[in-house]
């Protein structure tokens, strides 16, 4: 993209406007203050290099979660292909190690952390779910920007939420 | 807590947000941008540079080493296979671009899907487009050169064998990396599609370890490659094991370091099979009769001019003086010269050694001329084989593939990867494919190839995974590393003398 003042100054707008949604959709999907950085960067390249493709800014808000979220989504799987066999490798053996690690380090707002947490262990596709409705859009908003039917959306976001709060009274404190 | 609770709670949570000026965000988007482009150019690039690297090295073969028609065919063979897999390569690429950033998730996966399905049909069938156009040419090309069978033999097990390891790479990597991931990618497509929940088991890995930001930092390892100088010991040897296959391959097609023209064992179709079997007649009878010792009745196929030439007393002086040096005639090959000017060349094998034997025969069969050679020893042709072989020109030759041995390690050692991860968790590996938990290597065992030691990991489940250990950069570091993050008692400390 060869860019001009006025692409530049649309640029800083959505961004400036948009900052705390893409950093929380970041949160989301990067597992570490690296990767989060990693992502948000990636996130802003990717705005930057297709925001010529953005005709009217009315539909700024679903575009730009779009972005964000197949950046995001592509981002955990290329990790994730160099962290996958972590995963499986003796997970129970590493979950105790981390755990013995980072029991004295709990974050100050246990609750958006127990949040997080329940989050990190859902799929891509219920992530990107859950974070749309976090931000309050409409199933048929959530539709346009994952292209799964409306109807669909409900079904898998009522899963996700179920999922989500059984995991969230796991990760309460006891 | 409600779903508006929850909502607020999400909306007004602190962030940290990235300490960047409008300008800064400016510059490092239009840099990223250049070097996409650069990244983008440079991927068909290194694909074209591999292409135009081999067709050069066989453009050489085809004018210094595959110098008969046949060998020709199979050079072209390889050239054409190598522009077809490179054409291929930049083609599937094309063919499968990735989505645009504003599409719909499901076009992205879609899009992805596509991708990566085009990526594993080219490595299921990298045997048709890959490696069989290469063999077969490169095979084609040894048969039709003038060499011993065994050593084409060598040489056809020896591609058989690189290719099978090539397959096998390729075969493994699709089966742990490409097929998972498509298999995942359909389970989340099949999901949106029809709101189904997706197969656990597939989408899995896809879902990061459970860490807190904090204790995620504490898990980056201490990253080391493989030194500049180990790469060099085999990446030079390798540019020089090229050099002299390539010397080689001049010098074998090259008669000038002969004393002699080789052994024909056929009779050269220049020759009537008339006049070779008159010929032969004859050499078979002045045989028999030499190692009956009947020098006379040699003496008695000589023609009139010969017979003057060599009265009885000088033939059989002569004769007897053969049979001291080389014994009792065994066996008789030829002829195996073309019948320049009349003349037949057989090569004898005496019991101490063996001669050529050239006459000719006038229209009645009688001997008109005789001569005996005594065949150049192997080991004078071998002596004057490896002074061509090793000749300044050839030497010359030496100095640029060594440099440019130099220059691909460094080109090698600046772009690939780190090796080895050393965290507070334990030894990253396959470029962070792989992580070993400390308490999880039960015992190490020093490995050792020339002067590099490696490590064996041996874990609880007795899977053992080699690991590089002097062969890496910043011994010291790498030392530093080890003493910090194992735990007191752990057996790779045992192993850190080795470093130093």
């Amino acid at each position: 993209m060869n860019s001009t003042p006025a692409d530049e100054h649309k640029f800083l707008e959505l961004v400036n406007e948009n900052r705390d949604r893409i950093l929380r959709v970041c949160r989301v999907y990067a597992w570490n203050s690296a990767d989060h950085d990693d992502l948000y960067q990636e996130i802003l390249f990717q705005i930057w290099r297709s925001l010529p493709a953005l005709k009217e800014k009315q539909f700024a808000n679903t575009w730009l979660y779009r972005v964000a979220i197949n950046t995001a989504i592509s981002f955990v799987r290329k990790r994730a292909s160099r962290l996958d066999r972590v995963v499986h490798f003796e997970h129970a053996n590493l979950t105790r190690t981390i755990e013995s690690r980072q029991a004295t380090e709990e974050s100050a707002d246990d609750r958006i952390a127990d949040l997080y947490t329940a989050i990190y262990k859902l799929g891509p596709l219920e992530k990107a779910l859950v974070t749309l409705f976090l931000e309050d859009f409409t199933y048929e908003q959530m539709a346009e920007v994952t292209g799964i039917s409306a109807n669909h959306v409900g079904v898998m976001l009522h899963r996700a939420r179920k999922k989500l709060s059984s995991l969230m009274k796991e990760e309460a404190p006891k | 807590m409600n779903d508006d609770e929850l909502k607020q709670l999400w909306q007004r949570q602190p962030l940290r947000t990235p300490d960047v000026s409008p300008a800064q965000l400016i510059s490092a988007m239009q840099k990223q941008t250049s070097q996409l482009r650069r990244t983008l150019v440079a991927r068909d690039f290194r694909e074209l540079v591999a292409c135009a690297f081999v067709i050069i090295i066989f453009g050489i073969f085809y004018f210094t080493v595959y110098l008969t028609p046949v060998s020709r065919v199979g050079d072209l063979m390889v050239i054409g296979g190598v522009i077809f897999i490179a054409w291929k390569l930049v083609h599937t690429r094309r063919t499968t671009p990735l989505a645009p950033p504003g599409s719909t998730v499901v076009e992205s996966l879609r899009a992805e899907l596509n991708a990566v399905r085009a990526q594993s049909r080219l490595l299921g069938s990298v045997l048709w487009w890959y490696l069989l156009p290469s063999f077969v040419g490169v095979t084609i090309a040894t048969w039709g050169l003038r060499i011993d069978l065994f050593s084409k033999i060598l040489c056809t097990l020896f591609f058989i064998a690189v290719d099978a390891f090539i397959y096998w790479l390729n075969q493994r990597a699709r089966s742990k990396q490409l097929l998972p991931l498509e298999a995942q990618l359909e389970s989340l497509i099949h999901a949106a599609e029809t709101g189904e929940p997706p197969d656990e088991t597939r989408v899995a890995n896809l879902r990061p370890l459970v860490l807190s930001m904090a204790a995620a930092d504490r898990v980056k390892p201490v990253e080391f490659k493989v030194a500049f100088g180990q790469l060099a010991i085999y990446g030079v040897s390798g540019f020089v094991g090229i050099w002299f296959f390539l010397m080689l391959g001049l010098t074998t097609s090259n008669d000038s370091w002969k004393t002699y023209t080789p052994a024909v064992q056929t009779p050269v179709p220049g020759v009537p099979n008339k006049e070779t079997d008159r010929y032969s007649i004859v050499v078979r009878t002045v045989v028999d009769l030499f190692n009956a010792g009947d020098y006379a009745a040699v003496q008695k196929l000589y023609n009139a001019e010969m017979s003057q030439a060599f009265p009885p007393k000088e033939t059989s002086d002569f004769y007897t003086g053969l049979a001291a040096e080389f014994g009792r005639i065994q066996n008789i090959e030829g002829p195996i010269s073309d019948g320049l000017r009349g003349w037949n060349t057989f090569q004898l094998h005496g019991q101490r050694g063996q001669l050529f034997m050239s006459l000719v025969l006038d229209a009645d069969d009688k001997i008109s001329g005789i001569r005996f050679n005594p065949a150049p020893k192997s080991s004078g042709n071998f002596k004057a084989f490896i002074l061509h072989l090793f000749r300044w020109q050839h030497l010359l030759w030496l100095v640029p593939f060594v440099l440019g041995g130099w220059v691909y390690c460094w080109l090698l050692q600046k772009t690939t990867e780190r090796a080895v991860g050393i965290s507070t968790l334990g030894i990253h590996l396959h470029k962070g494919l792989n992580l070993i938990l400390w308490g999880d290597i039960k015992e190490v065992r020093p490995f050792r190839l020339l002067n590099i030691r490696s490590l064996w990991l041996i874990q609880q489940s007795g899977e053992k995974t080699i690991m590089p250990w002097t062969g890496l950069e910043r011994p010291s570091d790498l030392k530093a590393a080890v003493e910090n993050f194992a735990p007191a008692d752990h057996p790779i400390r045992k192993q850190l003398f080795l470093l130093r």
